[in-house]
């Protein structure tokens, strides 16, 4: 117990010298909370139902499946539920009435236009949505109720840009702009007769919500049932993508962020326990055994952690609201997705970061184990001299494998492996940098040192004072290093990404105009586009996700990869894939066309046979006749437009190509579409990708952030304990001026090292990723981009030295001499 | 003489030992070959100039560092050749040690730094033991200041008094007046003295000040790594010119 009495006693009498590690621990708790909450809320969280609030029970098709990796795959499309199954459902006992659901997106044409709405058919009504205000439901085809009078009147309604005639018959209060039909012609807009989107479950009173979905679930065979929350996810389909959105997120961002303050922690407190090695030597000296020491540090360790930890739960919620504020804006989260702020991750970032803060402090605590009172107690506080032999040949072993990583792993194996080996090239490299810090530093004032800044008497004192504190000096310029590489190879991963995709859409786009539609485009008006005078050619597309399962080191892996489907005539004259092998001639049938980093990825070939899982699940085998080069500007996946065009929600086309144009009197036919030229589609299609990409980039910015907290922090930590040292230089008969001077000469040492090292740590990775995506080495860097990087590296090495040593410049010389550790 | 007897009546001795720092070309010998016998009870002082050895043969004697060669005694345990662990624990136990400055834990209370040896090594501590530590050190401060508030002279006081709470078998000091002015440090000096002699206390000091060394019983001097002389009951002046001649043997 007295151990801890004067670990407790030491904490409360000199508060000062824990700040910097109080700080690290609460930045760091800070983030981990904020992982922990995007975490939960991807697993737990969701909107409430709108529509089928009144449903205890929603059914619908199985909208996912598990795959080998024990993930559940999302489908990227609605799977449709077969019509039939509802006369099913209906028999179970405790079901009230059944309601098919299905909506459509649908416009009205007016004078002014297309107003989009939606179609439904009238049993949805059921649901409660809208009461009829005049008139009569609809009974025959023809016939509608829309939203707005008057009744008898004639409208035309288009789904895809095809119009087709009603009458009105009926007008109902509802909250959004929409139509009802009959609930046959609602399937037929739909595109598919015999399929709705769900059956909503009316129960009867009495009955329990989850008991109704189990007994649903045994007697219809297939179907997937939803209570409570979750039902929204039937109603909307972007709610599940949002889930695994935040999942992935929280999952990459989280393990990344964990091992950086991992290692921000260890470097802190490493310099705290160095700065006080007087005392250590002191307590060894006289009555401490190692063992002593490993107690006094963990529990200092654990006793301020516990307290960081705790008060930086606030503002990491604080940051998950406000991450949850740009997710929205971004489009990566429907609106009203609430955040699920529990315990759980309160108590694990707690917990966790206690643990590693312990951790790293006990690492911390061999070498003040080690000391020697003897050195120690000397007056002057000299370094050991080296490095250790192990944390060297470390530092160097996993140096060379971090380089070998980035640039030799991507030419070796292709596809989604290489990039991850690119990948984690940095990571090897950022912990190399962590080991060989000291000598890296010490290399950069020598080199420096030739070119010219040793000169005068403060360059000789900057040179000096680096050599030999440059553990310290290490342990401060570690993570600007860190910083540095990471935001270089995050920013300039975006930026080659996005260059190379903006660089294929726009060399691979022949086409002279390119039509869209709000909900998509009806096939009916591509043959239209087909017969209209001055077009020579008219490629459908239609855009969906398809799984594939590959192999990666050994371990099945099933992810979503872009796919396109389109008609193969003339396919040449409005897009150039940058076909390598095969040809696109044959692309009919079960044939598939598959871009060459996809083809690494699942290791087939020229010939060979790819299987995968189309937009809404449907099993799908594929003979490869082509591997083609733009895959980041058009999709991974190539497949003929009749394979696919069926398995989408819609079913409906997302856009035309058309070379040529189809002349003014084809447009005002289909007031719907618009026409875009090429510019203008490619700028929009990598708008889409660039919101994915800021996305990511903001959650890198707040890694980056703590990074710069943490480089604050340590530096503080190290010029603060130089009080004794600037008096003395003061009595010897330094100027304040030439102190200021020699720390910013210093500066220049950290800063230089920083910036020179971190960006030749980012070079394999980014190399690496450039191969694997786009074939060649060279990555897109803008030079702003990277200029603001050497600034803020600049800004944060210099201030954080500079003002902390006009602080210590304050006290009188000479009662600072006596001032004790 | 049996070991036995040898314990009983040195408190620590030296037999032959030699300590070498460095390797090869770079091999600096600072002790070469010092055999000395501490009596129990005596306050004996090290005299001699810089790079005779003198601070390095009071951190051997300590079991702070390890001689090259040669065996050191602490009464009847021998010091070489033992793990650091039980190194600590004999410290802790039977050594008492007061350096030049930075002798005590800026966080602590001075009653607390007075007793960090025991708490440490989980002893329980007689509350009438300290009271009479505290005394006999002439310690008038109050026992719950801290140490960045007390004067030179009261800091090198609570030092001793926590080398001494331990009951030690000797009490090592390493220039304990260094950093005191003339008339605290003869107040310091007479003061451990003092308590040497009402306890039967056994000292070693270094020192290179003749009048510090003139408290001792007797005087050892040190030259290039040996003993090259002894001085018993002389006064400060006699001691000085000893020194002046130390290479005139």
């Amino acid at each position: 117990m007295s151990v801890f009495a004067l670990a407790w006693q030491t904490i409360r009498a000199r508060r000062s010298a824990f700040a910097a590690a109080f700080v690290a621990v609460f930045a760091g708790s800070a983030l981990i909370t904020a992982s922990g909450v995007l975490l939960e809320s991807g697993l737990r969280s969701g909107i409430p139902p709108q529509r089928y609030a009144a449903a205890a029970v929603v059914v619908t098709a199985q909208q996912s499946i598990s795959t080998d990796d024990d993930v559940e795959q999302r489908f990227a499309e609605r799977v449709p539920l077969p019509v039939a199954r509802a006369a099913d459902i209906a028999r179970v006992p405790g079901v009230a009435a059944v309601v098919p659901d299905v909506s459509v997106p649908a416009g009205l044409r007016g004078a002014a236009g297309s107003v989009p709405l939606v179609a439904r058919g009238w049993s949805s009504t059921r649901l409660g949505a809208g009461t009829l205000t005049g008139g009569r439901a609809p009974e025959r085809p023809d016939e509608v109720v829309l939203d707005a009078g008057p009744v008898g009147a004639a409208v035309d309604v288009t789904v895809g840009g095809v119009a087709s005639s009603y009458r009105v018959v009926g007008t109902i209060a509802a909250g959004q702009p929409s139509a009802y039909f009959t609930d046959e012609r609602a399937r037929v807009l739909a595109g598919r007769p015999d399929v709705v989107d769900a059956v909503a479950v009316l129960a009867e009173p009495g009955t329990g919500d989850a008991d109704l979905a189990r007994r649903i679930g045994a007697a219809v065979p297939g179907v997937a049932t939803a209570t409570g929350d979750d039902r929204a996810a039937a109603e909307f389909l972007d709610v599940g993508a949002a889930r695994s959105f935040l999942t992935v997120v929280a999952a990459s961002f989280g393990g990344t962020m964990l091992m950086i303050v991992l290692l921000v922690v260890a470097s802190t407190l490493g310099l705290a326990v160095q700065q006080r090695r007087r005392e250590f030597a002191l307590l060894r000296a006289i009555a401490a055994g190692p063992g002593h020491l490993y107690r006094l540090i963990g529990i200092e360790t654990a006793l301020v952690s516990s307290v960081a930890a705790v008060l930086g739960a606030g503002p990491g919620v604080a940051l998950s609201l406000w991450l949850h504020g740009v997710f929205v804006r971004y489009g990566s989260i429907p609106n009203g997705f609430g955040f699920v702020i529990g315990p759980l991750p309160i108590a694990a970032a707690v917990v966790g970061s206690v643990l590693s803060a312990v951790a790293a402090g006990l690492i911390a605590a061999r070498r003040a184990a080690r000391i020697s009172p003897v050195d120690a107690l000397g007056e002057a506080a000299v370094e050991p001299p080296g490095l250790g032999r192990g944390r060297v040949l470390a530092g160097w072993a996993l140096a060379i494998a971090g380089t070998a990583a980035g640039i030799a792993l991507p030419l070796v194996i292709s596809g989604t492996a290489g990039t991850a080996g690119a990948a984690s090239s940095a990571l090897l490299l950022v912990v190399a940098i962590a080991l060989l810090g000291p000598r890296l530093l010490t290399a950069t004032a020598a080199v420096l040192g030739k070119l010219g800044l040793g000169h005068g008497s403060t360059g000789f004192l900057a040179g000096a004072s680096t050599r030999a504190r440059s553990r310290r000096l290490g342990a401060a310029t570690t993570p600007l290093i860190m910083g540095v590489t990471l935001a270089a190879v995050q920013i300039f991963t975006a930026t080659t990404t996005a260059a190379a995709a903006r660089h294929q859409t726009e060399t691979g786009l022949l086409a002279d105009q390119v039509l869209v539609a709000d909900g998509g485009i009806a096939p009916a008006v591509a043959d239209a586009v087909r017969r209209a005078p001055g077009v020579t050619a008219v490629i459908s597309v239609v855009r969906t996700q398809v799984l594939v399962t590959s192999k990666t080191f050994g371990e099945p892996m099933t992810e979503a990869y872009s796919a396109q489907g389109v008609t193969p005539d003339g396919l040449g004259r409005v897009v150039d894939l940058d076909v390598r092998r095969g040809s696109l001639d044959g692309l009919t049938g079960d044939a598939v066309a598959v871009s060459e980093n996809a083809a690494g990825t699942f290791g087939v070939g020229l010939g060979e046979t790819l299987a995968m899982r189309l937009g809404d699940g449907t099993p799908h085998n594929a003979r490869v006749v082509a591997i083609y080069g733009n895959g980041l500007g058009f999709g991974d996946l190539t497949l003929p437009h009749d394979a696919v065009a069926g398995h989408t929600t819609s079913g409906l086309d997302d856009e035309i190509l058309v070379s040529g144009a189809p002349g003014a009197d084809f447009l005002r036919a289909y007031p719907e579409i618009h026409v875009t030229d090429r510019k203008s589609f490619a700028t929009a299609q990598n708008d889409a990708a660039g919101a994915q990409s800021a996305v990511t980039l903001l959650l890198n910015l707040v890694l980056l952030a703590f990074i710069a907290i943490a480089v604050v922090n340590i530096l503080v930590l190290a010029t603060a304990a130089r009080v004794r040292e600037f008096a003395l230089l003061r009595l010897v008969g330094a100027k304040p001026r030439q102190v200021r001077a020699m720390t910013r000469r210093e500066a220049v040492v950290i800063v230089v090292a920083a910036v020179v090292l971190g960006s030749l740590a980012a070079l394999p990775p980014l190399v690496g990723i450039s191969l694997s995506l786009t074939g060649a080495a060279l990555p897109t860097v803008p030079p702003l981009s990277y200029l603001g990087i050497v600034a803020a590296a600049a800004l944060l090495g210099w201030g954080a030295i500079a003002i902390p040593t006009r602080f210590a410049l304050r006290p009188a010389a000479v009662a600072a001499m006596r001032v004790g550790d | 003489m049996t070991a036995v007897a040898n314990g009983l009546e040195y408190a620590v001795r030296m037999e032959s030992v030699a300590k070498t720092y460095g390797k090869g070309d770079a091999a600096v010998s600072a002790l070469k070959d010092v055999t000395l016998g501490l009596r129990r009870g005596s306050f004996t002082a090290i005299m001699g100039p810089s790079g005779s050895g003198k601070s390095t043969f009071l951190h051997c004697a300590a079991g702070l560092d390890r001689p090259t060669s040669g065996r050191i005694m602490l009464g009847d345990t021998e010091l070489t050749g033992r793990r650091e662990s039980e190194l600590t624990a004999l410290r802790r136990e039977r050594i008492g040690f007061v350096f030049q400055s930075y002798n005590l834990l800026d966080a602590l209370t001075v009653e607390q730094n007075i007793v960090l040896p025991l708490r440490l090594g989980n002893q329980r501590f007689d509350p009438v033991f300290l009271a009479e530590v505290v005394r006999s050190v002439e310690l008038d401060v109050p026992l719950d200041r801290r140490p960045s508030k007390l004067s030179g002279g009261q800091q090198q006081r609570v030092a001793i008094a926590r080398a001494l709470v331990t009951r030690p078998e000797v009490v090592f000091l390493d220039e304990p007046t260094g950093a005191l002015d003339t008339r605290t440090a003869r107040q310091v000096l007479a003061t451990l003295r003092q308590t040497v002699d009402r306890w039967g206390q056994t000292a070693l000091m270094v020192t290179h000040d003749p009048v510090a060394a003139s408290y001792a019983d007797t005087v050892v001097f040190l030259a290039d790594g040996r003993i090259v002389g002894e001085l018993t009951g002389a006064n400060p002046e006699r001691i000085a010119q000893r020194m002046t001649h130390l290479g005139e043997w």
